[in-house]
């Protein structure tokens, strides 16, 4: 047994032996070797544009609103004929009311216009015997001093009736202002539209039922002028920024260019909303505005220095790049402040056209 | 167990016979080596240049707002604008209801006019009475009356001349006060109405109304001006600021020098308390060119700057319990060499003592 494994050893020490010659001439072969240097993925500093997007939702958004209240007192409703979310046209009769006046009032007034008007008369005829007696008083005093009291009698009768006439003929003329009110509060109030547009608020209202002055009877949003609202929590939709809107159905997307006309970056802090406000730069049918999405570059930097992502790597909290120049690598800080999806932003330590070893 | 042996024999003889072939060649020499790829060492050159240390900011560029109120209490009358809506300087925006106003202005005006005819009557009236009293009181005397009936008639005159006048001072203050509402109201009327300042675009605008209540200076509308532009960052404290050599912004191609906007301190702490986030605004101090609100503004505060320095890479120094050095390239191989230095932006630091223009030090990789 130990003389079988002893010439096993002695085979493979002859077998090894053997090979030795083969390694050293045929394993290394310098024709091979390159003198080329290293053959490094590399990419270039450019100049050019650095550009971010963002992307969202919209809704429609209809700023112009408008809200019925009722403006007479004592109102009841007489009939009602729109119902909630309904489509409105300017000028169309949305329901009719009419008021509990009281026309035992307007009947006391009345009365009230006649009594004045025949003491008015009453008095014309008065006052006309009385200055007639005074003057006839006048005519035959032969006593100047006499003569002067009826002058000043005649005078102080005349100034009287003058007054009097006035005072009367005033509220002759409220009795009728007052009489022609309460007769307009007794006709019915039909109510309009004021606008073309869809209900957003509506009070339930019932035939007969009574209406407080002031109460709001319905809420109405003017549809030919809306906006497009997108949510920005991230505060990246800015006021002025362009903006391209998809909507349509998936086969038929079509695109619209607007712009931002209101967003929280020109608000003050106490009355931001978390939302932007887009325009449409020309008016759509707000009916094919379905399935909205919104897209802007809300970042773009031109003739800026740009450094490949892949050539930047971080090195103790700093951004590190490999430059080749010629068959030397030399490894320099950078300052690049931020970065897409391709590119790194270069502000300090590189320049055009400097090649950059990719990682 | 014997054929196993055999086969082993074989394998080892041609072993033999394979390295007795091999063995009649003159064995190669080693190939020789070339310089290994890579390690061509980074010798920096020292140079003079500026160095500036930068710190950046998002930023926007933004319209100056302004913000629209009443100056006095009132009912909307009128709303011709809405949020989004380009506004022409002298628009008249809002309007407060003024048909209530104008009616009781109408009305204090007829009441005006009734009293000043009324007691024009009524005075009269007294005017003639007080005459017929005197001439009562000549006809009397003329007669023969006692002195004290003369007296008594005189001192009668008298205090109906002293009523009349006492009526006439009630009068006017009565009339005095109907003219100081009727100056009240049309003072008013004057102000219920907010007009556009500028060319602009209503950004904010209260839900409003028409008959509904607004008070007197509550901010119902904000208008952005397109025509004044400034930028607005991320919050960099006044301190920092006014302490920068330089403020600039990148927008869109360009480069534009910025200063600071005072800030107000009543907003700035009223947001902090609020836990909101502050914003630094900035003015530009040329000419802004073709930019415009919405671009996006990337805002530079030079920290620190030296001009002509001997810098070196920020790489090419080393530091130990000695000191700081660098290794610098003499006669072929690298030499330690100590150094003092000053500023630095991270990616450069300039070299005060040690090293001269010209010289080549070793950047570590």
């Amino acid at each position: 047994m130990l003389r079988s494994n002893l010439m096993r050893l002695v085979a493979c020490i002859l077998i090894l032996a053997g090979m030795l010659p083969l390694m050293g001439s045929t394993i290394i072969d310098p024709a091979k070797i390159s003198d080329s240097g290293a053959e490094y993925k590399t990419g270039e500093v450019v100049t050019g544009s650095f550009t971010k997007t963002v992307a969202g939702g919209g809704v429609m958004y209809y700023p112009k609103k408008y809200q019925i209240k009722c403006e007479t007192y004592n109102a009841r409703v007489k009939s009602i004929s729109v119902g909630r979310s309904d489509k409105l046209e300017e000028g169309q009769e949305i329901g009719v009311l009419y008021t509990e006046s009281s026309r035992a009032d307007l009947a006391l007034l009345r009365q009230r216009l006649e009594n004045a008007q025949e003491s008015l008369e009453e008095m014309d005829r008065v006052l006309d015997d009385k200055i007639l007696a005074l003057q006839s008083s006048a005519a035959s005093a032969s006593d100047p001093l006499d003569s002067e009291m009826l002058r000043l009698r005649i005078s102080r009768a005349a100034i009287e009736y003058e007054k009097n006439r006035f005072v009367l003929e005033k509220e002759i003329s409220d009795l009728k202002e007052r009489i022609s009110e309460e007769e307009e509060k007794l006709k019915d109030t039909p109510v309009y539209s004021p606008v073309t547009g869809k209900i957003e608020a509506y009070s339930y209202l019932n035939e007969g039922d009574s209406v407080a002055y002031g109460t709001v009877i319905l809420r109405v949003y003017e549809t030919a002028v809306y906006l497009i609202r997108v949510e920005d929590d991230n505060n990246r939709w800015h006021y002025g920024m362009d903006v391209t809107v998809a909507y349509g159905p998936r086969n038929n997307r079509k695109e619209a260019a607007g712009r931002v006309v209101s967003a929280d970056n020109v608000l003050p802090y106490n009355k931001k909303t978390g939302y932007s406000y887009i325009a449409l730069d020309e008016f759509i049918d707000p009916e094919d505005l379905s399935s909205i999405n919104l897209s802007a570059t809300y970042l773009s930097l031109d003739n800026v220095l740009l450094a490949p992502k892949k050539a930047v790597s971080l090195q103790k909290g700093k951004n590190l790049v490999s430059i080749l120049e010629g068959s030397s690598v030399a490894q320099r800080y950078v300052y690049t402040p931020m970065y897409n999806s391709d590119w790194y932003l270069v502000l300090q330590g590189l320049t055009d056209g400097q090649v950059l070893i990719l990682d | 167990m014997k054929g196993k042996k055999t086969g082993i024999a074989l394998l080892a003889a041609l072993c033999m016979l394979l390295s007795a072939c091999g063995g009649g060649e003159k064995a190669p020499e080693a190939p020789e080596l070339m310089e290994p790829v890579g390690v061509e060492l980074d010798f920096a050159l020292v140079k003079r240049m500026d160095i500036e240390s930068i710190v950046t900011f998002e930023a926007c560029v933004i319209p100056e707002t302004e913000d629209l109120y009443f100056t006095v209490d009132g009912v909307i009358g009128e709303v011709n604008t809405r949020l989004g809506a380009a506004v022409k300087k002298g628009d008249v925006l809002l309007k407060l209801d003024e048909e209530a106003s104008e009616e009781k202005l109408a009305d204090l005006r007829e009441q005006l006019a009734y009293y000043e005819t009324l007691y024009t009557y009524e005075n009269d009236l007294a005017r003639v009475d007080i005459d017929i009293l005197k001439l009562e009181l000549e006809k009397a005397v003329r007669g023969g009356i006692t002195e004290a009936d003369r007296l008594s008639s005189q001192g009668n005159i008298d205090m109906q001349e002293l009523l009349l006048k006492q009526k006439k001072e009630e009068q006017d203050a009565v009339l005095s006060g109907i003219r100081g509402d009727i100056a009240e109201l049309e003072k008013d009327l004057g102000k219920n109405v907010i007009t556009a300042p500028f060319d602009g675009t209503v950004v904010r605008m209260n839900t409003l109304y028409e008959g509904n209540w607004v008070g007197a200076y509550d901010e119902v509308i904000r208008i952005a001006n397109e025509d004044v532009l400034m930028v607005e960052s991320e919050y960099v404290s006044p301190t920092r600021l006014s302490a920068a050599p330089r403020v600039y912004a990148l927008i869109r191609g360009g480069t534009y020098d910025l200063e600071p906007v005072e800030m107000d301190m009543t907003e700035y702490f009223s947001i902090v308390f609020a836990g909101g986030t502050v914003m630094t605004d900035l003015r530009f101090t040329g000419d802004t060119g073709d930019i415009r609100a919405g671009d996006y503004a990337l805002m530079c505060l030079v920290t620190s700057e030296k001009e002509d320095v001997l810098a070196i890479p920020f790489n090419a120094l080393y530091v130990d319990d000695t000191g700081k050095y660098v290794y610098k390239l003499s006669n072929g191989v690298r030499v330690r060499q100590n150094v003092r230095t000053g500023a630095s932006n991270g990616l450069y630091i300039q070299v005060t003592e040690g090293l001269e223009e010209g010289d080549r030090v070793y950047v570590k990789e």
